[in-house]
């Protein structure tokens, strides 16, 4: 019974000669005295050869005029279609246009707002109004100055005793700071002096 | 090219490198060496002869279309049966889905197909006809799976090889497939095989 479920199984190795010779040697055995096998062998056989035997259909005739029609109208889109893209070009050049102006718009503002954010804070100047002038003791620094600050003396440009030179000294961190003239200039003189220094006393 | 072609002959996969080259009459020689083949791969495993043609006609159009996609790597032969058996099996879903099968489908119809058989004799030709028609329909009761590989095996007689590329099935499961659709198609034929 084993056999005969393993002849089953093994039948179309058998038939094509592809069994090992033991398992043929065996099964040959078996179907000399196993009915039941040799006719499922012998149907198998007629089987497969009623399968190769069956009929042999052609195309139609029209087949080969279908197919090349099908062809030539399927180039002729493909060749339509590229026409169309072609032509219709011009059409859409504002449409294009348009849509590139506003892209590269949109990419200036990006841009100019990205170099924005990105520029160097400078520090508003400080602005000192106890600043009289001349003698240096009279001056007050509320504030000690550093580098990094810009300092504002304001001064008064009509009181000449304002109008003086003065030096400060950056170790000390302490200023003692007038507006430069030149010795002998007149007061008109010194007073337009000290509005450009003024101007220019910005660090 | 499959069997019974001389070696002086280009081989497919000359005369698709041909045609991907842009020679147009290469591509006829394709399709005049295979659209038989095809028809009665595609006949036997949907059942239906015009759906057949169709269904060639779509796989030299693939072919035509895709000729570029196609590498030396892989036997032609494999490549055109694996379209055709696809197109196939798509044909198949589309009809499971429709639920719209009627073995009135089967079978010649009245469109002018050629039936390649050279000696004619009326007696003999009714009566392998009816058998022909009864093993025709018995392999369309078998299902798909079995149906495909005993097409391929038995009446297109490709080696188990290249019908193991074409189904993208391991070698063994065809083998296997190829017995079970046997003996399973022969169980249902016993009374025609007796004789």
């Amino acid at each position: 019974m084993d056999t005969c479920k393993r002849f089953k199984k093994l039948i179309s190795d058998f038939i094509e000669g592809s069994l090992s010779k033991s398992d043929r040697f065996e099964f040959e055995k078996h179907l000399e005295h196993c009915e039941g096998c040799h006719s499922v062998l012998e149907r198998e056989k007629r089987l497969i050869d009623g399968l190769h035997h069956l009929g042999h259909l052609n195309t139609s005739k029209d087949f080969d005029t279908v197919l090349r029609t099908r062809i030539r109208i399927e180039s002729g889109i493909g060749r339509r279609r590229l026409n169309e893209l072609v032509w219709t070009w011009p059409a859409k050049i504002p449409v294009y246009g348009m849509s590139l102006a506003l892209l590269l718009i949109a990419f200036v503002m990006v841009f100019e707002q990205i170099k924005e954010q990105n520029k160097p804070v400078i520090p508003q100047p400080y602005v000192n109004t106890n600043w009289h002038g001349g003698n240096p003791d009279q001056n007050t620094f509320p504030k000690t100055y550093t580098e990094t600050e810009n300092v504002i003396y304001m001064i008064d440009p009509l009181d000449p005793q304002q109008l003086g030179d003065g030096s400060y000294n950056e170790t000390e961190g302490t200023a003692t700071f007038g507006i430069k003239s030149n010795f002998g200039d007149s007061l008109e003189d010194k007073r337009e002096t000290s509005l450009q220094s003024i101007r220019q006393v910005v660090y | 090219m499959i069997r019974g072609e001389r070696s002086n002959k280009p081989t497919d996969e000359d005369l698709i490198e041909q045609f991907q080259n842009g020679d147009l009459y290469a591509f006829d020689l394709i399709v005049k060496r295979y659209k038989n083949q095809l028809l009665n791969f595609v006949y036997r495993f949907i059942g239906n002869v015009e759906e057949a043609e169709d269904i060639v006609q779509e796989t030299f159009l693939r072919v035509y279309r895709n000729r570029k996609a196609y590498q030396k790597v892989a036997k032609f032969s494999t490549w055109i049966y694996t379209i055709a058996g696809n197109l196939a099996k798509t044909e198949l879903r589309k009809r499971k889905r429709r639920k719209f099968f009627s073995i009135s489908d089967l079978g010649y119809d009245d469109k002018d197909y050629d039936i390649a058989d050279e000696a004619f004799n009326p007696e003999k030709t009714v009566d392998s006809n009816i058998k022909e028609e009864i093993i025709h329909r018995e392999i369309q009761a078998l299902s798909p799976k079995f149906r495909e590989v005993i097409v391929l095996r038995d009446v297109q007689q490709l080696s188990y090889e290249e019908i193991s590329e074409i189904v993208s099935i391991p070698l063994g499961t065809v083998k296997s497939r190829v017995n079970r659709g046997r003996l399973k198609l022969q169980e249902r034929l016993k009374r025609l095989l007796k004789s």
